[in-house]
């Protein structure tokens, strides 16, 4: 919403519609499939692999399993959002503080997402084992 | 509102759309803290559990409702874009196609609630569908909000209350909508796939 408003031909927005549309396609198969499985049977299958003495054996095993999807899942989805920010709700015509004032609170939001994430990485490797041992020493 | 036109010298009507639009952005800032706590309880929860609390939704009613969500974003945008140019009948047309596929959407998660509650599946069944039902009734009831503004607008439209130079509740409005459709984009997910 600058001075001089553009006059933005429906070209665009049906650009960003079938693109959304195609995001949505790639998301849903791609939650039929076990992105973590097929990351750690692709790792070995790269080490697997000899070329002369060219090798990747180095490669450590991978294995986020189900953390695999989920981190795919959410980078599509943070694209989709991305496009209709900037497109749809004319985010690239903003100025200033009505940039400021959403863009601080998305930022904030990918904080707390990447704050509570830690808990995946917490929780489960951690304070569950030290739980679990407490319980079974204790009992 | 014609008389506005000339009355006021252009960078007027900018400067007023601009505030408008600022308080709206506040507005939806606030709003995405709002969903931040539910999403990150959800995440802690999800990760805390030792095995997944996660159950089997309907992916494709879920598919469903997000094409009709993103549908319903590009009739609000053409809608916003037919109101800049004046075209009120344009702008009318798109604002009832974006009502009826608000509409649709309402329809299709009553679909879906009223499945689960045949299955006598409620927010205290399991802490998923405690998720589930607060996530999605949240999203409904801002689906439902939508719904009423664009109703009052399409009336309002109706009665020559927007010209190219005054069109500031549609813009605002369109910004509202698409931030329904943006929470859809990431409770879609986090909800029915991963």
């Amino acid at each position: 919403m600058s001075e001089n408003k553009h006059e933005h031909g429906w070209g665009q927005y049906y650009l960003v519609f079938n693109a959304l549309i195609f995001l949505t396609v790639i998301t849903v198969s791609l939650s039929y499939f076990d992105l973590g499985g097929l990351l750690t049977s692709g790792v070995e299958l790269v080490r697997s692999i000899k070329l002369g003495p060219v090798s990747l054996g180095f490669l450590p095993d991978i294995e986020i399993g189900h953390g695999a999807n989920i981190l795919v899942g959410m980078i599509v989805a943070v694209i989709k959002a991305s496009l209709v920010l900037w497109f749809f709700m004319h985010q690239r015509e903003e100025e200033g503080v009505n940039r400021l004032a959403f863009g601080f609170c998305v930022a904030l939001f990918f904080l707390a997402l990447t704050v509570f994430s830690f808990d995946f990485v917490w929780l489960k490797t951690y304070a569950f084992e030290e739980l679990a041992q407490a319980a079974v020493g204790g009992g | 509102m014609d008389n506005h036109a000339q009355e006021f010298a252009p960078s007027f009507h900018v400067e007023r759309r601009n505030l408008r639009a600022f308080g709206m952005w506040l507005f939806l800032g606030s709003e995405v803290m709002f969903f931040t706590g539910f999403f990150g309880a959800y995440i802690v929860a999800r990760s805390a559990a030792l095995e997944s609390i996660v159950r089997p939704l309907d992916k494709t009613l879920g598919a469903l409702n997000t094409l009709v969500l993103i549908t319903s974003s590009l009739t609000m945008v053409l809608a916003v874009v037919f109101s800049r140019r004046g075209d009120r009948k344009a702008t009318g047309n798109w604002l009832a196609a974006t009502f009826l596929l608000a509409c649709t959407f309402m329809v299709i998660k009553t679909v879906e609630y009223s499945a689960h509650f045949r299955e006598h599946v409620f927010p205290s069944t399991d802490i998923f569908h405690g998720f589930y039902y607060l996530l999605t009734g949240f999203h409904g009831l801002h689906v439902l909000g939508g719904m009423i503004s664009l109703g009052i607008l399409w009336v309002r439209n109706r009665r020559g209350d927007f010209d190219s130079h005054y069109n500031d509740p549609i813009e605002i409005t369109g910004l509202y909508w698409h931030f329904v459709d943006l929470v859809w984009i990431f409770l879609f997910p986090g909800l029915y796939l991963l």
